[in-house]
């Protein structure tokens, strides 16, 4: 095909497609459930002032836990893939 | 699932320690620091060598900071920003106590 | 690098250690917390190691004493999560702030942090990862700043930097 041809179908394509996705994104505005957040902002005022901090280490804790864990692993794998077999960090052994 | 109890709303205390400060930031901030200056050599390495003047110039000015910060919001008391200096006296201590020497 | 850089590096890091301190111990008031507090700690002892190398460092660097530290903070969350495990409820259950009533008022009053308000254990658990990310950073800057070669480049032992 023509270049010009597949330029009018390609703007037709993107201009159909943006439209049916921002009409469906807008109907959905109305329809999104709160869940479990009223008790959330209900109960973690009176803990802490900071809500953040609150979920990351209340609520969700166990979360954090595993995060730690990813810290100690990454360290880990770094050593080993970019050690190039040798490895010194410098400073003393002898204490 | 809602809890039948009800939970009290954020509720301020006073200063515990002398009337002025809290106990929890001062001796954490003390703690953490000890632990940051146990990383620390004793001996002067590499010809730089810091005199007494040296370091109570840094306390002046880790004073100076304290107060420009201010303390956290929800605390009341003295507007002086105590975790900054306990943090630096703490390195500053636990370099003497708890730092390596180097051999020669 | 030079004599005047060797002379401000050390200071500054000082500034930094202090800055981080304070992230740390805001967690549950301000934006931050653990792992931000650590990663300025981190770079308080990065500014260090960028000016002085790893020879004739300030801060030492040995491999014992750092794995020693992090240890030490990766046991004291397992540790804060077992008292709430033992003591009735789950696992990294809130013993400060008693929201279920399932502990005693006497270890309530223990395990709480003195402060303005009652937060329960969530500042024991931000030093904890704070002291952890701030040795593991560490790590990870001297493993890049160090190893340049391959290990059958090295001549006798020979140090690195």
């Amino acid at each position: 095909m023509k270049a010009s041809i597949r330029d009018v179908a390609l703007i037709l394509a993107i201009a159909s497609f943006a439209t049916i996705f921002l009409s469906s994104m807008y109907t959905f505005s109305g329809m999104i459930f709160p869940g479990i957040n009223y008790i959330y902002q209900g109960l973690g005022v009176s803990i802490a002032p900071n809500l953040v901090t609150n979920i990351v280490f209340d609520f969700r804790g166990f979360d954090t836990l595993g995060e730690a864990f990813i810290l100690v692993s990454a360290v880990v794998t770094t050593m080993l893939v970019f050690g190039r077999g040798k490895v010194n960090l410098g400073g003393d052994d002898n204490e | 699932m809602v809890l039948e109890t009800t939970v009290p709303f954020l509720q301020s205390v006073g200063p515990n320690l002398f009337g002025l400060l809290y106990t929890g930031p001062t001796i954490c901030a003390l703690i953490i620091g000890i632990i940051a200056g146990a990383m620390m050599h004793k001996t002067p390495t590499n010809g730089i060598k810091l005199n007494t003047s040296a370091w109570i110039a840094i306390i002046i000015v880790a004073l100076l900071v304290a107060f420009w910060l201010g303390t956290f919001p929800y605390y009341t008391g003295l507007n002086f920003g105590p975790g900054f200096v306990m943090a630096i006296i703490g390195a500053i201590i636990g370099r003497a106590v708890l730092g390596t020497k180097i051999k020669a | 690098m030079s004599d005047l850089l060797k002379l401000i590096a050390y200071p500054a890091s000082f500034l930094m250690i202090g800055y981080g301190v304070m992230t740390i111990l805001g967690g549950h008031i301000t934006p931050g917390g653990g792992f931000q507090g650590g990663a300025m700690m981190a770079s308080g002892a990065i500014l260090c190691i960028l000016a002085y190398g790893l020879k004739d460092n300030p801060f030492s660097l040995s491999h014992e004493r750092m794995s020693l530290v992090e240890s030490c903070g990766a046991l004291l969350y397992i540790c804060l999560g077992l008292v709430g495990l033992l003591a009735g409820g789950s696992f990294l259950y809130n013993v400060g702030t008693n929201i279920y009533g399932l502990v005693p008022a006497g270890l309530q009053t223990m395990f709480n942090y003195p402060d303005a308000l009652h937060a329960g254990i969530i500042p024991y658990l931000n030093i904890a990862i704070g002291v952890k990310v701030f040795i593991g950073l560490t790590t990870l800057v001297i493993l890049f700043y160090g190893v340049t070669k391959f290990a059958g480049d090295y001549i006798d032992n020979e140090e690195i930097d």
